[in-house]
């Protein structure tokens, strides 16, 4: 008997914790389904829609349009490599910077250097980008002071992709750095110096354990910025002169200039569908090349 | 095989003098161990010998080599870390490997010497298990097996044992001593646990604020110290203080006199004594100096007790049936052997 109303109690108790976990779950749970989710399905929706209304029944109109010129193909292939390259950069740039940040300075230093790279999220993207183009321009400081080597201080790269690539990376590096320097920092200096006592120069102490130990770190930092990057269009139209156009131009001319509604919500769907299977094939890389490394 | 030479180590952090001029001797197989209190420098000096750290002064010879100017890489020494540094996003087995391969041995090498390592350590056949799935034991044992894999010259064991629990302790004590001596690598022992230092040790070589207070035998350095730091150290002590009286031989402290053995003292000279709680006997009452016993703690196999003598209280340890019949409260006798004396200075 007594056992019997134990397990009673337990179940009670149970299911009243089933139900405090799903309370709990209300706020988060709800956010995502509401902003994430919702919008989502009513992207794809939209996409399959012939007007924008929603009413005019499905349709591949959209899709076809979208293939039909051409301008979509060349222009997702020109911003998912400018997406790659900006990437490659920050990691290049990132990975000595975080190593530094996480195991050469000292605490003191480190406090402030993480400030400093920081602080550009306290100002706005425009703000960093007009920075970038007044530091860019012709007659600018940068071509001022190349003009001391000989160069003619009126050229600049200024509305090239040269410039847009200069820009996105000057406003993703903090991300990948942050990244990186979080997964860093967590490896246990010892490994390090047991790897070198084992015969373990630079190099293979970077491969065999701070590349795969920092991998978590560096496939949420490439997340961050590969996908905003491909997808950017404020830069390109400020920065990227007359032939700067990128795939987020596209959609967002598709919205706000032309408001078709259907063909933007095909762009953006196609530009989601591309942009997960390239991450999901950098993410299998990735992983393969830190396990590739450890083999017997 | 190979004989390590410390000559004059200096290391300063900032203002901070961390080790002053240190000379150290490991013979070829030797098990050297640098005990002191934390703090003392031994982790320092274990670090400038592998080369984590460079030292301000002073040389370190492999067989009368130099590797002073060499990356810890190059200096083929095996290291053993507190926490075993183990890497952990790894198999046993490639842990094990990961030197070999760096050598570039091949694939059969490589396997047969991962197996014989594991077979050394008591871990057959684990080469396919994760380190997580490892206890702290095994961790320890792959941790050693990874080190002494690659034959090195020397190697040093950072406080390999303190992670552990005591019974796993005693167990690992024997493990490490037959391992060092079937493979016969000279090998340096950080510990601030005497016990460790004195079962497992050679040579034992006491630091303390930097520099090597005294260096001998087990046996030697710890019935015969030669410095006061080395006997109050060393074991557990009651440590008295007294002027030495030159007409009687002795040293009075008090109403306490103690027969001293050691005879170097000026009369009236301030000594310190240590006498250790094992060679304070405690008899029937006329043999000897007279007290009273005033404390006793019984521990199972032994019984630690606490003796009233001339106004000192002294204490002393003994074999549980040996006490059996003494009584708190009672007069007894007391017998003293082993007085270490030193000059204060």
């Amino acid at each position: 008997m007594k056992n019997l109303e134990n397990q009673t109690k337990q179940a009670h108790s149970r299911g009243r914790s089933g139900l405090a976990s799903f309370g709990l779950l209300l706020p988060g749970g709800g956010m995502l389904a509401l902003l994430v989710a919702a919008p989502l399905i009513l992207l794809i929706v939209a996409s399959f829609c012939a007007n924008d209304s929603f009413s005019g029944g499905f349709t591949l109109a959209n899709y076809q349009q979208v293939f039909a010129d051409g301008v979509f193909t060349s222009l997702m292939g020109k911003s998912v490599l400018m997406g790659l390259a900006v990437t490659l950069g920050c990691v290049l740039l990132a990975y000595p910077v975080a190593y530094g940040l996480a195991k050469l300075v000292s605490e003191r230093a480190r406090g402030s250097l993480i400030v400093l790279i920081i602080i550009p999220f306290f100002t706005s993207q425009l703000l960093l980008i007009y920075s970038m183009i007044v530091l860019l321009q012709g007659q600018g400081p940068l071509m001022s002071l190349l003009a001391l080597f000989g160069a003619d201080p009126s050229a600049s790269i200024l509305y090239t992709d040269a410039a847009v690539f200069l820009i996105l990376l000057y406003e993703f590096l903090p991300y990948m750095v942050l990244c990186l320097y979080s997964a860093i920092a967590k490896i246990d200096d010892n490994q390090l110096r047991a790897a070198q006592t084992l015969g373990a120069g630079r190099v293979k102490r970077f491969t065999s354990v701070i590349f795969p130990k920092s991998l978590p770190g560096l496939l949420s930092g490439i997340l961050l910025v590969f996908v905003p990057v491909t997808g950017s269009f404020v830069e390109p139209d400020l920065a990227g002169g007359s032939s700067g156009m990128m795939v987020g131009s596209l959609i967002n001319s598709n919205f706000a200039a032309a408001y078709n509604l259907g063909r933007g919500a095909a762009l953006s769907v196609l530009f989601l569908v591309i942009l997960t299977a390239i991450t999901l094939v950098i993410n299998g890389l990735l992983r393969w090349a830190g396990r590739g490394r450890q083999r017997l | 095989m190979a004989k390590l030479c410390i000559e004059g180590v200096s290391k300063a952090f900032g203002e901070k003098q961390v080790l002053s001029d240190i000379n150290l001797t490991a013979e070829s197989g030797e098990f050297v161990a640098l005990l002191g209190p934390s703090g003392c420098g031994k982790t320092t000096l274990l670090n400038t010998i592998s080369g984590i750290l460079r030292s301000d002064a002073g040389r370190v010879l492999v067989d009368g080599r130099d590797i002073g100017g060499l990356p810890v890489e190059k200096r083929n020494i095996g290291m053993v870390f507190q926490n075993y540094a183990l890497f952990d996003h790894m198999s046993v087995g490639q842990n094990l490997a990961y030197g070999l391969k760096i050598r570039r041995e091949s694939r059969e090498e490589i396997r047969k010497k991962v197996s014989e390592a594991l077979e050394m350590v008591r871990l057959p056949g684990t080469e396919k298990r994760r380190i997580s799935s490892l206890s702290g034991g095994e961790q320890q044992r792959v941790a050693l097996a990874r080190a002494i894999i690659l034959r090195p010259d020397i190697l040093l064991l950072d406080e390999p044992l303190s992670a552990l629990d005591k019974n796993i302790r005693e167990q690992m004590q024997f493990e490490i001593k037959r391992i060092q001596k079937e493979t016969g690598i000279t090998t340096v022992f950080v510990t601030h646990d005497q016990g460790e230092a004195l079962a497992m040790a050679d040579k034992i070589a006491i630091m303390r604020g930097g520099e090597i207070v005294e260096e001998g035998k087990p046996q030697d350095i710890y019935v015969r110290p030669e410095s006061y730091f080395a006997a109050s150290f060393l074991g557990t002590n009651n440590l008295i203080r007294g002027t030495y009286d030159a007409a009687g031989r002795r040293m009075a402290a008090g109403e306490l006199f103690l027969p001293l053995e050691r005879r170097d003292f000026q009369d009236g000279q301030e000594v310190a004594a240590a006498i250790k709680e094992e060679y304070v006997h405690i008899t029937k009452p006329g043999n000897g100096l007279s007290g009273v016993l005033t404390e006793k703690l019984f521990l199972g196999q032994l019984v630690r007790m606490k003796v009233s003598v001339a106004g000192h209280e002294l204490k002393a340890v003994a074999m549980e049936k040996e006490a059996r019949e003494l009584l708190v409260g009672e007069t007894v006798g007391v017998e003293l052997e082993h007085i270490q004396a030193f000059a204060v200075q």
